[in-house]
Protein backbone atom coordinates (compact mmCIF):
# COMPACT_ATOMS: atom_id res chain seq x y z
CA UNK A 1 0.00 0.00 0.00
CA UNK A 2 1.39 3.35 -0.97
CA UNK A 3 1.80 5.72 1.93
CA UNK A 4 0.56 9.18 1.49
CA UNK A 5 3.60 11.14 2.40
CA UNK A 6 6.19 13.29 0.74
CA UNK A 7 9.27 11.65 -0.59
CA UNK A 8 12.58 13.21 -1.41
CA UNK A 9 11.72 13.13 -5.09
CA UNK A 10 8.73 15.39 -4.40
CA UNK A 11 10.98 18.05 -3.01
CA UNK A 12 13.03 18.20 -6.16
CA UNK A 13 9.92 19.21 -8.11
CA UNK A 14 8.19 22.54 -7.64
CA UNK A 15 5.39 22.31 -5.08
CA UNK A 16 1.90 21.87 -6.58
CA UNK A 17 0.40 25.22 -7.44
CA UNK A 18 -2.05 26.41 -4.79
CA UNK A 19 -4.43 29.28 -5.52
CA UNK A 20 -3.10 32.43 -3.90
CA UNK A 21 -5.01 33.31 -0.77
CA UNK A 22 -3.53 36.77 -0.45
CA UNK A 23 -6.29 39.42 -0.40
CA UNK A 24 -8.72 36.79 0.86
CA UNK A 25 -10.21 38.89 3.70
CA UNK A 26 -10.43 42.00 1.52
CA UNK A 27 -12.45 40.09 -1.08
CA UNK A 28 -14.79 38.83 1.64
CA UNK A 29 -15.16 42.33 3.02
CA UNK A 30 -15.93 43.81 -0.40
CA UNK A 31 -18.30 40.93 -1.14
CA UNK A 32 -20.19 41.46 2.10
CA UNK A 33 -20.59 45.22 1.56
CA UNK A 34 -23.72 44.88 -0.64
CA UNK A 35 -25.27 42.67 2.07
CA UNK A 36 -24.44 45.23 4.76
CA UNK A 37 -25.85 48.03 2.59
CA UNK A 38 -29.01 45.99 2.05
CA UNK A 39 -29.26 45.53 5.83
CA UNK A 40 -28.96 49.31 6.34
CA UNK A 41 -31.62 49.93 3.67
CA UNK A 42 -33.92 47.39 5.33
CA UNK A 43 -33.50 48.88 8.82
CA UNK A 44 -34.02 52.45 7.58
CA UNK A 45 -37.05 51.48 5.44
CA UNK A 46 -38.79 49.61 8.24
CA UNK A 47 -38.10 52.47 10.64
CA UNK A 48 -39.43 55.10 8.24
CA UNK A 49 -42.56 53.06 7.52
CA UNK A 50 -43.18 52.65 11.24
CA UNK A 51 -42.66 56.36 11.87
CA UNK A 52 -44.89 57.29 8.92
CA UNK A 53 -47.65 55.05 10.27
CA UNK A 54 -47.47 56.61 13.75
CA UNK A 55 -47.43 60.17 12.38
CA UNK A 56 -50.21 59.46 9.90
CA UNK A 57 -52.39 57.92 12.62
CA UNK A 58 -51.75 60.97 14.81
CA UNK A 59 -52.69 63.35 11.98
CA UNK A 60 -55.90 61.40 11.27
CA UNK A 61 -56.79 61.36 14.98
CA UNK A 62 -56.27 65.10 15.43
CA UNK A 63 -58.36 65.85 12.33
CA UNK A 64 -61.17 63.50 13.41
CA UNK A 65 -61.18 64.92 16.96
CA UNK A 66 -61.26 68.50 15.66
CA UNK A 67 -64.04 67.74 13.19
CA UNK A 68 -66.18 65.83 15.67
CA UNK A 69 -65.77 68.53 18.31
CA UNK A 70 -66.78 71.42 16.05
CA UNK A 71 -69.64 69.58 14.37
CA UNK A 72 -70.90 68.11 17.68
CA UNK A 73 -71.00 71.49 19.41
CA UNK A 74 -72.80 73.17 16.55
CA UNK A 75 -76.57 73.56 16.73
CA UNK A 76 -76.76 73.98 12.97
CA UNK A 77 -75.90 70.73 11.18
CA UNK A 78 -74.82 72.18 7.82
CA UNK A 79 -72.95 75.19 9.26
CA UNK A 80 -71.31 72.86 11.78
CA UNK A 81 -69.98 70.65 8.99
CA UNK A 82 -68.56 73.62 7.12
CA UNK A 83 -66.79 74.86 10.26
CA UNK A 84 -65.60 71.32 11.01
CA UNK A 85 -63.97 71.07 7.57
CA UNK A 86 -61.94 74.19 8.32
CA UNK A 87 -60.72 72.64 11.62
CA UNK A 88 -59.96 69.33 9.93
CA UNK A 89 -57.82 70.98 7.27
CA UNK A 90 -56.01 73.01 9.95
CA UNK A 91 -55.14 69.83 11.82
CA UNK A 92 -54.00 67.93 8.72
CA UNK A 93 -51.76 70.82 7.71
CA UNK A 94 -50.35 71.15 11.25
CA UNK A 95 -49.28 67.51 11.50
CA UNK A 96 -46.65 66.63 8.93
CA UNK A 97 -45.82 63.04 8.06
CA UNK A 98 -42.09 62.61 7.38
CA UNK A 99 -41.97 66.34 6.69
CA UNK A 100 -44.86 66.42 4.20
CA UNK A 101 -48.57 67.16 4.45
CA UNK A 102 -50.46 63.85 4.17
CA UNK A 103 -52.95 63.18 1.38
CA UNK A 104 -56.64 63.05 2.26
CA UNK A 105 -58.26 59.81 1.07
CA UNK A 106 -61.73 60.25 2.60
CA UNK A 107 -63.44 62.54 5.10
CA UNK A 108 -66.71 60.92 6.13
CA UNK A 109 -69.42 62.35 8.35
CA UNK A 110 -71.84 59.98 10.00
CA UNK A 111 -73.62 58.68 13.05
CA UNK A 112 -71.90 56.58 15.69
CA UNK A 113 -74.53 54.49 17.44
CA UNK A 114 -73.95 51.41 19.57
CA UNK A 115 -70.32 51.06 18.56
CA UNK A 116 -71.05 51.18 14.84
CA UNK A 117 -70.29 54.04 12.46
CA UNK A 118 -72.75 54.67 9.63
CA UNK A 119 -71.57 57.22 7.12
CA UNK A 120 -73.60 59.97 5.49
CA UNK A 121 -76.51 59.88 7.94
CA UNK A 122 -78.81 62.84 7.40
CA UNK A 123 -78.75 65.15 10.45
CA UNK A 124 -77.68 62.80 13.27
CA UNK A 125 -78.26 63.90 16.85
CA UNK A 126 -75.42 65.89 18.37
CA UNK A 127 -74.11 63.05 20.56
CA UNK A 128 -73.92 60.71 17.56
CA UNK A 129 -72.01 63.04 15.25
CA UNK A 130 -68.82 61.38 14.16
CA UNK A 131 -66.02 61.97 11.70
CA UNK A 132 -64.05 59.18 10.08
CA UNK A 133 -60.92 60.36 8.34
CA UNK A 134 -58.57 58.34 6.15
CA UNK A 135 -55.17 59.71 5.21
CA UNK A 136 -52.32 58.33 3.16
CA UNK A 137 -48.75 59.16 2.32
CA UNK A 138 -46.04 57.77 0.08
CA UNK A 139 -42.90 56.72 1.93
CA UNK A 140 -39.96 57.11 -0.44
CA UNK A 141 -37.60 54.14 -0.07
CA UNK A 142 -33.99 55.01 0.76
CA UNK A 143 -30.82 53.28 -0.58
CA UNK A 144 -32.66 51.48 -3.37
CA UNK A 145 -35.63 50.30 -1.28
CA UNK A 146 -39.10 50.40 -2.87
CA UNK A 147 -41.68 53.15 -2.25
CA UNK A 148 -44.69 52.27 -0.13
CA UNK A 149 -48.05 53.90 0.37
CA UNK A 150 -49.08 54.02 4.02
CA UNK A 151 -52.71 54.54 4.96
CA UNK A 152 -54.33 55.28 8.29
CA UNK A 153 -57.82 55.91 9.59
CA UNK A 154 -59.26 57.51 12.72
CA UNK A 155 -62.79 57.77 14.05
CA UNK A 156 -63.97 60.35 16.61
CA UNK A 157 -67.41 61.00 18.05
CA UNK A 158 -68.86 63.88 20.09
CA UNK A 159 -70.10 62.58 23.43
CA UNK A 160 -71.99 65.66 24.57
CA UNK A 161 -69.07 67.45 26.20
CA UNK A 162 -66.01 66.66 24.07
CA UNK A 163 -64.84 64.60 21.10
CA UNK A 164 -63.39 61.16 21.87
CA UNK A 165 -61.49 58.69 19.76
CA UNK A 166 -63.26 55.43 19.17
CA UNK A 167 -63.45 52.53 16.75
CA UNK A 168 -66.07 50.87 14.62
CA UNK A 169 -67.08 47.56 16.22
CA UNK A 170 -67.94 46.10 12.81
CA UNK A 171 -64.65 47.16 11.25
CA UNK A 172 -62.18 47.65 14.12
CA UNK A 173 -58.99 47.17 12.13
CA UNK A 174 -59.88 49.99 9.76
CA UNK A 175 -60.47 52.59 12.45
CA UNK B 1 11.93 14.33 3.53
CA UNK B 2 12.21 16.24 6.77
CA UNK B 3 13.50 19.19 4.82
CA UNK B 4 10.47 19.01 2.47
CA UNK B 5 7.90 18.87 5.27
CA UNK B 6 9.49 21.84 7.01
CA UNK B 7 9.48 23.75 3.75
CA UNK B 8 5.76 23.12 3.10
CA UNK B 9 4.78 23.83 6.70
CA UNK B 10 6.72 27.09 6.63
CA UNK B 11 5.02 28.11 3.43
CA UNK B 12 1.57 27.35 4.85
CA UNK B 13 2.38 29.14 8.07
CA UNK B 14 3.45 32.18 6.10
CA UNK B 15 0.07 32.23 4.29
CA UNK B 16 -1.87 31.84 7.52
CA UNK B 17 -0.05 34.84 8.90
CA UNK B 18 -0.97 36.95 5.91
CA UNK B 19 -4.63 36.03 6.29
CA UNK B 20 -4.58 36.84 9.98
CA UNK B 21 -3.10 40.27 9.31
CA UNK B 22 -5.72 40.89 6.63
CA UNK B 23 -8.47 39.89 9.04
CA UNK B 24 -7.04 42.18 11.72
CA UNK B 25 -7.00 45.06 9.25
CA UNK B 26 -10.47 44.52 7.79
CA UNK B 27 -12.47 43.32 10.79
CA UNK B 28 -12.81 46.81 12.39
CA UNK B 29 -14.59 47.98 9.23
CA UNK B 30 -16.97 45.04 9.49
CA UNK B 31 -17.53 45.51 13.22
CA UNK B 32 -18.13 49.27 12.84
CA UNK B 33 -20.63 48.58 10.03
CA UNK B 34 -22.55 46.03 12.08
CA UNK B 35 -22.63 48.22 15.20
CA UNK B 36 -23.67 51.13 12.95
CA UNK B 37 -26.62 49.13 11.63
CA UNK B 38 -27.56 48.24 15.22
CA UNK B 39 -27.39 51.89 16.30
CA UNK B 40 -29.42 52.98 13.28
CA UNK B 41 -32.08 50.42 14.17
CA UNK B 42 -32.15 51.77 17.71
CA UNK B 43 -32.41 55.31 16.41
CA UNK B 44 -35.38 54.67 14.11
CA UNK B 45 -37.18 52.67 16.81
CA UNK B 46 -36.67 55.42 19.37
CA UNK B 47 -37.74 58.13 16.89
CA UNK B 48 -41.04 56.29 16.54
CA UNK B 49 -41.45 56.05 20.30
CA UNK B 50 -40.71 59.76 20.71
CA UNK B 51 -43.38 60.52 18.07
CA UNK B 52 -45.82 58.33 20.01
CA UNK B 53 -44.99 60.09 23.27
CA UNK B 54 -45.65 63.49 21.66
CA UNK B 55 -48.99 62.17 20.41
CA UNK B 56 -49.98 60.98 23.89
CA UNK B 57 -48.85 64.26 25.43
CA UNK B 58 -50.82 66.25 22.83
CA UNK B 59 -53.97 64.22 23.54
CA UNK B 60 -53.69 65.14 27.23
CA UNK B 61 -52.89 68.78 26.36
CA UNK B 62 -55.94 68.99 24.07
CA UNK B 63 -58.15 68.16 27.07
CA UNK B 64 -56.27 69.80 29.96
CA UNK B 65 -54.28 72.55 28.22
CA UNK B 66 -50.86 73.39 29.67
CA UNK B 67 -50.55 70.96 32.54
CA UNK B 68 -47.92 68.88 34.31
CA UNK B 69 -49.96 65.86 33.20
CA UNK B 70 -48.69 66.46 29.65
CA UNK B 71 -45.09 65.84 30.71
CA UNK B 72 -46.18 62.83 32.75
CA UNK B 73 -47.94 61.31 29.71
CA UNK B 74 -44.85 61.88 27.56
CA UNK B 75 -42.49 60.40 30.16
CA UNK B 76 -44.73 57.36 30.72
CA UNK B 77 -44.68 56.57 27.00
CA UNK B 78 -40.90 56.98 26.78
CA UNK B 79 -40.29 54.79 29.84
CA UNK B 80 -42.43 52.02 28.35
CA UNK B 81 -39.79 51.46 25.68
CA UNK B 82 -36.84 51.89 28.02
CA UNK B 83 -35.98 55.49 27.09
CA UNK B 84 -34.77 57.37 30.15
CA UNK B 85 -36.40 60.74 30.80
CA UNK B 86 -33.44 62.73 32.12
CA UNK B 87 -32.95 65.87 30.06
CA UNK B 88 -36.19 65.40 28.11
CA UNK B 89 -37.92 68.70 27.40
CA UNK B 90 -41.66 68.99 26.76
CA UNK B 91 -43.14 72.29 25.59
CA UNK B 92 -46.84 72.94 25.24
CA UNK B 93 -48.08 75.89 23.22
CA UNK B 94 -51.70 76.82 22.58
CA UNK B 95 -52.27 78.65 19.34
CA UNK B 96 -55.74 79.49 18.04
CA UNK B 97 -57.81 76.34 17.93
CA UNK B 98 -55.02 73.87 18.57
CA UNK B 99 -52.37 72.93 21.08
CA UNK B 100 -48.89 71.90 20.01
CA UNK B 101 -46.65 69.63 22.05
CA UNK B 102 -42.95 69.39 21.22
CA UNK B 103 -40.83 66.64 22.76
CA UNK B 104 -37.05 66.88 22.66
CA UNK B 105 -35.14 63.76 23.73
CA UNK B 106 -31.32 63.48 23.91
CA UNK B 107 -30.24 60.62 21.65
CA UNK B 108 -28.05 59.25 24.43
CA UNK B 109 -31.22 58.40 26.40
CA UNK B 110 -32.36 56.06 23.64
CA UNK B 111 -29.37 53.82 22.94
CA UNK B 112 -25.80 53.13 24.10
CA UNK B 113 -23.06 55.20 22.49
CA UNK B 114 -21.09 52.25 21.05
CA UNK B 115 -19.17 54.03 18.31
CA UNK B 116 -17.77 56.88 20.34
CA UNK B 117 -14.33 55.15 20.32
CA UNK B 118 -14.37 55.25 16.51
CA UNK B 119 -15.29 58.93 16.30
CA UNK B 120 -19.04 58.62 15.67
CA UNK B 121 -20.71 59.85 18.84
CA UNK B 122 -24.43 60.45 19.39
CA UNK B 123 -23.64 62.75 22.29
CA UNK B 124 -25.33 66.15 21.97
CA UNK B 125 -27.77 64.99 19.28
CA UNK B 126 -31.54 65.00 19.88
CA UNK B 127 -34.75 63.48 18.55
CA UNK B 128 -37.59 65.97 18.19
CA UNK B 129 -41.29 65.23 17.66
CA UNK B 130 -44.07 67.80 17.28
CA UNK B 131 -47.80 67.04 17.36
CA UNK B 132 -50.77 69.40 17.14
CA UNK B 133 -54.17 68.41 18.51
CA UNK B 134 -57.41 70.42 18.50
CA UNK B 135 -58.44 72.12 21.76
CA UNK B 136 -60.95 69.70 23.22
CA UNK B 137 -61.48 70.58 26.90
Amino acid sequence: MKRACLTHSDTTQPLPRVASRRGFAVIWLLGSMPILLAAVAFVVSIGRLDLARTELKTAAESAALGGARVWGESTDDAAGQTAAMVRINEMITANNVLGHTPTVVTIETGAYVGGVFTSSVSVPTQTQRAYRITLSTIVIGKLGAANYTVRSQALAVYNGSRAVLTYDALNPSAS
Amino acid sequence: MKVAVTHVARRLRRRNGAITIEMILTSPILVISIIGIFEMGNLVASTNQVALSARNGALVASMLGTSSDVGAAVNDTLLQSGITTAGVSVTTASAGTGVTVTVNVPLQNTCPDFLTTYGFSISGKTVIATVTMPLNP
